[in-house]
């Protein structure tokens, strides 16, 4: 008795005991244990599910032209989603005053926290009745499904994007402008080389997004599994196929945290937030 | 020159914001039209509201969803103020990153279903249980970026004050902290509330059959042939409440980021 009390006391002299004495550490502690068992553990299970349930060849191939989709869908959404965002936060960067800019960035981000399968419901809702009055199929066609993409995702590359040209110090645009420099020449020459980062976050954070979306191609294009969310939504549930649908998951989790890791080292994770 | 710049720039950002309002405020307007995918509001009417909750399945996933979304804000609000205050006094390295970043960062599906395998290999039964504790690791993130961001205004001379004439932890946390704080704690009940509310891709994985919440409820009736005025009506009651809750908070939050930098 004496000796396991000794050896106790051996163990929890060290570092980690810190915690067990300073109810602060406690609380980091807790809550990061919370984590770890409820993120990080299941995605060890996942994996190991790989190896125990197996891989079966017919259903890596049938994946393929999903992942393909999804690659393409996710590609062309991204585009299109920057493209938009540019010219939207250099207008609100540069144009409007302060008290403006908060209304405006407020009216932007607050949709981003109501839920995408209200907000894509509502979308092809929208789109029926346009379809009613102009008499042309609009929903459930690949332009209702990149119009979903584009409503979903465009806040998120406006957000850090518009962050970044307001870190421009104004100095550089004052005397682009004295140097004859005309409004085109400003946004291509000064303003986007310097937001640069900003562009690489909105990029990231679009692609790494609709990849794996799930609700946008079900609620506006109304074909199942068309996109990688689908698929593995179905993988599990339908074909119970958990060793592919963890390995689907397992390389979408790779990509994300590989981009990810690239851009955080370059921009606070908390700008992509709020 | 610049007054035609400026109205430009007024102009895209008004498009924009008609194009990310505009099915919002339709879908809101459909469900008071008496006529089907028509917008007709001349006899504004309640009947679809009425239809839709007489549904004994709606009435119980909204039971279900009110339920849940309560008691996950709470617990992730609560356990993000505590966190909040124990990061701010102790300032742990790496923790935000590990703990906080990665559970907001990484696609909602992939947790999603990951923790649907670990229940499934558990054999654990799924439902309300397991949806609120997949529920909080990504609420108890949100919290604690909301809260912490305003203990941070917290002057330190303050706390410091506190400390020399003999006030311990507890003591600053509840009388010091906890009210300068109050404002981004309710803050943040309102949003993770709303978070969770709305959350489908994560309540579909780990609810199991037993277990509807409203947003899985009408996941289970859209695609093709879906949309119907009963979903409207309910689709519109979730959008007032979480885009007003959305609205209000975000402006309060963006003000006191105002005030931090």
């Amino acid at each position: 008795m004496n000796k396991l009390s000794l050896v106790l006391k051996k163990i929890f002299r060290v570092y980690p005991l810190q915690i067990f004495k300073d109810p602060l550490y406690l609380v980091i502690g807790i809550a990061s244990i919370y984590i770890i068992i409820f993120l990080y553990l299941p995605i060890i299970v996942s994996i190991t599910k790989i190896l125990a349930q197996g891989i079966s060849v017919d259903i890596v191939m049938s994946s393929l032209p999903v992942l393909w989709r999804s690659f393409v869908i996710a590609l062309i959404s991204t585009a299109i989603s920057i493209a938009i965002a540019i010219p939207i936060s250099y207008s609100l960067s540069f144009y409007l005053k302060d008290k403006e800019k908060i209304i405006v960035s407020v009216l932007i981000i607050a949709p981003y926290w109501v839920g995408t399968l209200l907000k894509m419901y509502s979308l092809a809702y929208l789109l029926l009745i346009l379809e009613n009055i102009t008499n042309q199929r609009i929903l459930y066609t690949e332009t209702s499904l990149y119009l979903g993409m584009i409503y979903n995702y465009t806040p998120l590359a406006i957000i850090p994007i518009y962050l970044a040209m307001e870190r421009i110090d104004r100095i550089y645009i004052d005397s682009a402008r004295i140097l004859g420099a005309k409004t085109l020449d400003l946004i291509f020459r000064v303003v986007l080389p310097i937001s640069y980062p900003g562009l690489i976050s909105g990029f990231v954070l679009v692609f790494t997004g609709s990849l794996g979306e799930m609700i946008v191609p079900q609620v506006l294009l109304g074909s199942p599994r068309y996109m990688l969310g689908q698929w593995i939504y179905e993988l599990t549930f339908t074909f119970r196929r958990f060793g592919d649908a963890s390995l689907l998951s397992l390389l979408y989790l790779i990509l994300t945290l590989v981009v990810l890791g690239y851009v955080s080292r370059r921009n606070g994770a908390r700008e992509i937030i709020l | 020159m610049k007054r035609i710049g400026r109205f430009l720039a007024l102009l895209i950002i008004s498009i924009y914001l008609v194009f990310l309002y505009s099915p919002i405020i339709i879908n809101i307007l459909g469900s008071f039209s008496p006529r089907k995918y028509i917008i007709d509001l001349s006899t504004p009417t309640l009947h679809w509201f009425i239809e839709a909750f007489s549904n004994k399945d709606v009435i119980a996933s909204s039971t279900n969803s009110i339920k849940l979304s309560i008691v996950s804000s709470l617990i992730s609000s609560l356990t993000g103020f505590l966190v909040g205050y124990a990061y701010v006094m102790r300032r742990p390295r790496g923790f935000i990153d590990v703990m906080i970043y990665v559970p907001i960062i990484i696609p909602e599906i992939i947790e999603a279903f990951t923790l649907a395998i670990f229940y499934i290999t558990l054999r654990v039964e799924m439902g309300f249980t397991t949806v609120l504790l997949g529920h909080l690791t990504f609420n108890i993130a949100y919290a604690f970026v909301i809260i912490r961001s305003r203990i941070d205004l917290i002057p330190r001379e303050i706390i410091n004050v506190a400390r020399v004439l003999g006030a311990n932890d507890l003591y600053i946390l509840l009388r010091i902290v906890l009210p300068l704080a109050l404002p981004a704690i309710l803050s943040s009940i309102f949003l993770t509330f709303a978070l969770s509310f709305d959350d489908l891709i994560k309540t579909l994985f780990t609810s199991g059959p037993g277990f509807k919440t409203l947003p899985v409820l009408i996941w289970s009736k859209v695609g093709r042939g879906g949309i119907t005025p009963e979903i409207n009506a309910i689709t519109t009651i979730i959008l007032l409440i979480s885009l007003s809750i959305s609205l209000v908070l975000t402006y309060i939050i963006r003000k006191d980021l105002e005030k931090l930098s």
